[in-house]
């Protein structure tokens, strides 16, 4: 068991980026990578759902979720869609290329509330990383949960990330995975509609269940309202936010929504926390 | 889908009915179908009216755009991929599966199919007329408000999922 340091040690400075060795890069999708790294130092401890900030010296840094396993710190996953500065250049990274890497950040999925219950993941495109964190520590205690299913959607089969682990789980059964594209070239072979339409379908208990879900805010909402409508009590129904941020501490206030810090107070809320919030378009 | 009794959508050999026995087969798989969950086993007859089970092979067409949509499907099994022809490979915009409904142009004048329906497995489907559902909708006004309602659903949910299509992609091109 490598060493770890807790996230929170108070001698550390939280604005001052740790160096990081990039070891693997796995393309995902055309402008999608996958950045395995090492840190230079101690590991640091993580849990599922929150993000880091991560930094390409000369560039800049950007918020990105951890994508890999909270049990294995020592190797950190970033998923990365090159849109801007920062994101592209760390798509353009080599192995072995040096970063910072600031954090762990935020409030993570709240897997607790699922013990006893139905876990049900709803993941649309690059929104996977940040479950898939949740989905390794879930299934690695899987008796805690009752049935876990997870429903992912992309626009395009060429869209789907993490491919190898979809693999894996579709025919792991202790998960019941449903994927399904927007459209797709004949041939594919699998579901063809939005995401959303596989939450009538898809078998669990919407009394007892404990929704986590992550992609465009849009697809959110269409999710919720879903889930809602299922049967699902928003209470028990989270989501992860996206905003611009700055210091990632709760401070400079670049992440704010409404009342909310969502570096501080999210990335992941309740989503009776967020919904009038997110409704607001000036915020 | 080939029904016995009335002219085929398509030729015949791009589907065959079934021996379907009698309309009390025909009501018993409507009974099970979620479409039309909680209808009263009366009306379940005279919806059946006309009606038969039908299977389409894999890779055959249940139904052409442009064609005349003269039944309502009711999927029982196998997959049905809507499609749109362009010059290369067809574009799938939604995959249909058991407990789907397919379609509402046979509701909406001018009474024709928007997309083809291409079976990706052999499929067996309920197919009820649609010139005597039309009829009944006029007819029954109280059995015609819960049908169009039903239907109207399934207009609202494509819609949904088509605007969702659309924002996702374009949140997509946006960021990338
Ligand atoms: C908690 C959290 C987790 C995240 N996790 C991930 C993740 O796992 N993977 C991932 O790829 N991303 C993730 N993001 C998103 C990522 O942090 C942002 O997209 C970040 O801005 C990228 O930085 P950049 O320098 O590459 O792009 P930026 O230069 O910041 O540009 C980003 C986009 O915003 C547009 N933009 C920039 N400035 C403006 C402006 N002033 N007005 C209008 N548009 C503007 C750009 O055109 C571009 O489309 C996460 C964000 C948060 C908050
Ligand atoms: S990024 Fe500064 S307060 Fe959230």
């Amino acid at each position: 068991m490598p060493m770890t340091i807790a996230p929170d040690l108070p001698l550390r400075d939280p604005l001052t980026a740790r160096p990081y060795v990039v070891s693997t890069i796995r393309q995902q999708t055309h402008d999608i990578v996958t950045l395995d790294v090492r840190p230079a130092e101690a590991p640091i401890a993580f849990t599922a759902g929150q993000f880091d900030m991560v930094y390409v010296y000369g560039v800049g840094e950007a918020a990105i979720s951890i994508s890999s396993d909270p049990a294995t710190p020592e190797l950190l996953s970033h998923t990365i869609r090159a849109i801007g500065w920062v994101t592209r250049a760390l798509n353009e990274l080599q192995p072995g290329a040096t970063i910072g890497i600031r954090g762990p950040y935020g409030r993570g999925w709240p897997l607790d509330d699922a013990e006893g219950r139905d876990l049900v993941i709803v993941a649309g495109g690059i929104g996977l990383a940040p479950v898939r964190p949740a989905i390794m520590a879930a299934l690695a205690q899987r008796e805690r949960f009752n049935r876990i299913a997870l429903l992912v959607g992309a626009r395009s089969p060429r869209d789907l990330v993490f491919r190898d682990d979809l693999d894996r789980w579709e025919s792991n059964p202790a998960i019941d995975v449903h994927v399904t594209v927007d459209s797709a070239v004949r041939g594919w072979g699998g579901r063809v509609g939005v995401v959303t339409k596989l939450i009538p379908r898809v078998p669990f208990d919407p009394d007892g269940a404990t929704v986590l879900t992550c992609g465009p805010e849009a697809m959110m909402w269409h999710t919720a309202d879903a889930l809602v409508k299922r049967g699902v009590d928003p209470d028990h129904l989270y989501v992860t936010l996206e905003r611009n941020m700055r210091c990632a501490l709760g401070t400079c206030g670049h992440c704010q929504l409404g009342p909310v810090f969502v570096c501080r107070d999210g990335p992941v809320f309740a989503w009776p926390e967020v919904s009038e919030l997110l409704e607001e378009r000036e915020l | 889908m080939n029904r016995p009794t009335d002219p085929p959508a398509l030729p015949a050999r791009n589907a065959r009915a079934l021996p379907t026995g009698d309309v009390h087969a025909v009501v018993a798989r409507l009974a099970e179908h979620p479409f039309l969950a909680g209808i009263s086993r009366e009306d379940l007859e005279r919806l059946a009216e006309g009606g038969a089970v039908v299977e389409c092979d894999a890779d055959r067409y249940a139904f052409r755009q442009g064609g005349p949509g003269e039944s309502f499907y009711l999927l029982l099994d196998g997959d049905v991929d809507l499609e749109v022809a362009g010059a290369g490979t067809p574009l799938v915009l939604e995959s249909l599966h058991a407990g789907d409904a397919l379609g509402w142009s046979w509701l909406f004048p001018p009474h024709r199919w928007a997309f083809d329906a291409h079976c990706r497995t052999p499929v067996r489907a309920i197919a009820l007329d649609a010139r005597h559902l039309r009829a009944l909708i006029d007819a029954d006004p109280v059995l015609g408000l819960e049908l169009t309602r039903r239907v109207a659903e399934l207009v609202a949910d494509r819609l949904r999922h088509a605007r969702l299509q659309i924002v996702s992609g374009h949140a997509h091109d946006h960021r990338a």
